[in-house]
């Protein structure tokens, strides 16, 4: 009897060990249960979400959310839009528009603009700070042609600004801009800001960058087929190797 | 339960308990932190989402960017306005593409660029004043579902957006079987440790419960020798000194018992001689018809040995007594012992022609006096009885000596054989028994002074030379000038 009682005692504490070893498995399950459908809610200011248009961005700021973005900065979100051709033939008209009026400061006015316009790829794309929302920057992004000569252009939609802007004649009619001093300072006039005598020269590329009110670089760069000009911050010029 | 199995499940249970308890700790809360991380970057998804929302709604409130006309624009419900801006946005953040959904205060879905089946049940849930995510599995895959509130123009809508963390569950399970399998093995192993462990423990224990039955059975001889571990060393030295303390109280036992024996056997013997002489002659009273000097002399015969029987009861009886008895001692000028004493003996040597020579330094004495005076008188007796020529002499010297007081006794009778020394206090033994009975003595003096000594927690020594007479000394500890 007492052997009995002393086995039974044996096996109950051998299956106690046991069901201890496995007891996390059915813990485990019973709280997976209670995760799986169970809604976590909790306290939400809306007034802390909502986003203030009415702050300016600089220039610096815009441009520093557009590089930002493309450095692969986790807190740049983009909002591409898309739109219909007549959208597309209104961004247009404004960016012909700006590009005459680079024209008429004496930028490019080799460019024979005709009124044909063919649009190859545009884009309209929100560049959004997530930590900053106030900060934000809408870029009409444009792949066109007219009478051959194709233009690269990124326009601020809110200003209609030209950020960057590249051309290249097709007709193989030489563009020979060769003073680039006086380039520049025709591009820091559209931009109206005061340009320096800090220069940073890219061995690389031979690109020039100019400082400009101290916190954006100008960098204008032609040859014989070629000519672009863009605005980058100060502080991602400074980055660049030279 | 044996004491083995204890061990072992004991140990078994608290090693997988605390095994078990900390996995599931440490796998769960990595999940939670895993399951946490995931939400507060889905709700960062959901603010880039509301954002971008906002601006473009803004924007296309006072822009005609998303209708053609006015009339369009003007004539469009808040909800026609948000599917407009939504359906024409698609939203980048480092991690790609944003896919989103947005539900009515009803619940009911107005744009979903989300391509799975998932309910939003739990949208209703969600109040103006707050945010909810809820863990959802839809075929096998499981999705972070987040939920914040958009309030546009009064109406109430919500951003749905949805995170795949079908890796944190696969990592959970691989955790889950990795700690399976880790149990099954440690399970196995710490079985086999822990029965090694066990029957190593509890081996001495076995040698010590073997040796206690063999003890238990009479061989006292036995003794264990562990050399385990400390505590058990320790039990086996105490077992070892218990076992020899038992069988040196098993042999004074015996000791005691052969002693009693010898007692028992002595006192039968001094009783039947005295009783054998006695019927002897009250037989031939009785069977003869004696003349006077033969009937005296039988008379007594019986008589002399009649005494001696009543002295021997008697000091058998101070012997009993003596064993049971405390004593109370009191502080006793050596002079006032002494003198009494000297009076009381010296008429005996004077008869015995014997010189009596007393000499005590004066001092004061812890003892009971009069058990004290039968230790002397009986020692000087015992002197006069040592003495067989004519020019007996007998001295009483009383000495301190390093802070005790010493009794000395002797005398230049024959003295003592050096082996005969250790029986002397005996009861019953006399040195020379015919010529001891001759003088009335019946073998008990010197352990009544034994008895006494004892009590006093004296010493009694003594200091015999053969043929040349025999000192004997009494050591009074303590004792004041």
């Amino acid at each position: 009897m007492k052997k009995k009682k002393i086995h039974l005692t044996n096996i109950l504490l051998a299956i106690i060990g046991v069901s201890i070893a496995f007891l996390p498995f059915i813990l485990k399950n019973v709280q997976e249960e209670r995760l799986l459908n169970h809604i976590f809610v909790s306290d939400f200011q809306t007034e802390e979400k909502q986003v203030n248009d009415n702050q300016t961005t600089s220039i610096e700021e815009k441009l520093k959310l557009i590089v930002n973005h493309y450095d692969g900065n986790e807190n740049i979100a983009i909002i591409e839009k898309s739109n219909d051709e007549t959208k597309r033939a209104e961004y247009l008209s404004k960016g012909i528009n700006e590009i005459k009026e680079l024209q008429n400061k004496g930028l490019f006015p080799q460019i024979d603009m005709q009124p044909e316009f063919t649009i190859i790829n545009s884009n309209i794309k929100t560049f959004l700070n997530t930590q900053h929302p106030q900060h934000t920057v809408t870029i009409w992004e444009a792949f066109f042609s007219t009478n051959g000569v194709e233009i690269n252009i990124s326009m601020d939609t809110q200003t209609n600004k030209i950020y960057e802007y590249r051309v290249s004649p097709n007709n193989n009619k030489p563009l020979s801009i060769t003073d680039h001093d006086q380039t520049t300072t025709k591009l820091a006039n559209y931009f109206n800001v005061k340009v320096s005598e800090k220069k940073l020269i890219d061995k690389r590329t031979e690109k020039i960058y100019t400082l400009a009110d101290e916190d954006v670089f100008i960098s204008f760069f032609s040859d014989r087929y070629f000519a672009s000009f863009y605005l980058i911050p100060a502080f991602e010029a400074e980055k660049r190797p030279f | 339960m044996k004491l083995f199995w204890k061990i072992f499940y004991s140990t078994m249970i608290v090693s997988v308990s605390c095994f078990s308890i900390g996995s599931y700790i440490l796998i769960d809360s990595a999940f939670q932190d895993s399951i946490k991380r995931e939400a507060t970057s889905v709700f960062e998804e959901n603010d880039i989402l509301r954002y971008s929302l906002q601006k473009e709604l803004r924007e296309a409130s006072v822009s005609d960017f998303y209708f053609a006309d006015e009339k369009n624009k003007e004539s469009a419900s808040n909800e026609e306005l948000l599917i407009t801006v939504a359906s024409s946005l698609t939203i980048y953040e480092s991690g790609g593409e944003l896919t989103f959904r947005i539900s009515n205060q009803d619940g009911d879905i107005v744009y979903d660029n989300f391509n799975e089946d998932l309910s939003n049940d739990a949208v209703t849930q969600v109040s103006n004043q707050s945010k909810g995510y809820q863990v959802k599995n839809v075929n096998g895959k499981y999705f972070l579902h987040a939920m914040t509130p958009l309030q546009l123009h009064g109406d109430l809508f919500y951003i749905e957006n949805f995170r795949e963390i079908s890796d944190i569950f696969a990592s959970k399970n691989d955790q889950w079987t990795m700690y399976m399998y880790i149990t099954l093995l440690m399970i196995g192993i710490g079985a086999i440790v822990m029965l090694v462990t066990a029957w190593l423990l509890t081996k001495p224990i076995y040698k010590l419960s073997k040796a206690t039955k063999q003890i238990a059975k009479g061989n006292f001889e036995e003794r264990t020798i562990v050399s385990s571990y400390v505590e058990v060393e320790e039990l086996s030295r105490n077992f070892n000194f218990m076992a020899e303390h038992i069988e040196e109280m098993i042999s004074q036992l015996k000791e005691a018992n052969q002693r009693q024996e010898t007692f028992i056997g002595s006192i039968s013997h001094e009783l039947k001689t005295p009783l054998t002489t006695m019927i002897g002659y009250a037989d031939m009273l009785r069977s003869k018809k004696l003349d006077s000097e033969q009937t005296f002399m039988a008379a007594n015969y019986i008589f002399q040995e009649g005494k001696r029987i009543e002295e021997l009861t008697m000091k058998l009886l101070d012997l009993l007594v003596l064993k049971k008895r405390d004593i109370e001692t009191k502080p006793i000028k050596t002079t006032a012992f002494f003198s009494p004493l000297q009076q009381y003996m010296e008429p005996i040597f004077e008869k015995a022609n014997i010189d009596f020579y007393v000499e005590a330094e004066e001092a004061m004495i812890l003892i009971e006096p009069d058990l004290m005076r039968t230790v002397c008188t009986n020692l000087l007796d015992n002197a006069r009885k040592a003495i067989d020529h004519d020019h007996g002499e007998i001295t009483l010297h009383g000495f301190i000596h390093q802070n005790d007081y010493h009794i000395r006794i002797c005398d230049n009778g024959k003295g003592i054989q050096a082996v005969e020394m250790g029986k002397i206090t005996d009861a019953f033994y006399m040195v020379d028994q015919s010529r001891a009975r001759v003088q009335g003595s019946v073998g008990l003096g010197l352990a009544i002074c034994s008895e006494i000594i004892h009590l006093h927690k004296a010493e009694l020594t003594f200091d015999s030379e053969f043929g040349k007479g025999t000192c004997v000394t009494v050591i009074i500890k303590g004792v004041k000038r």
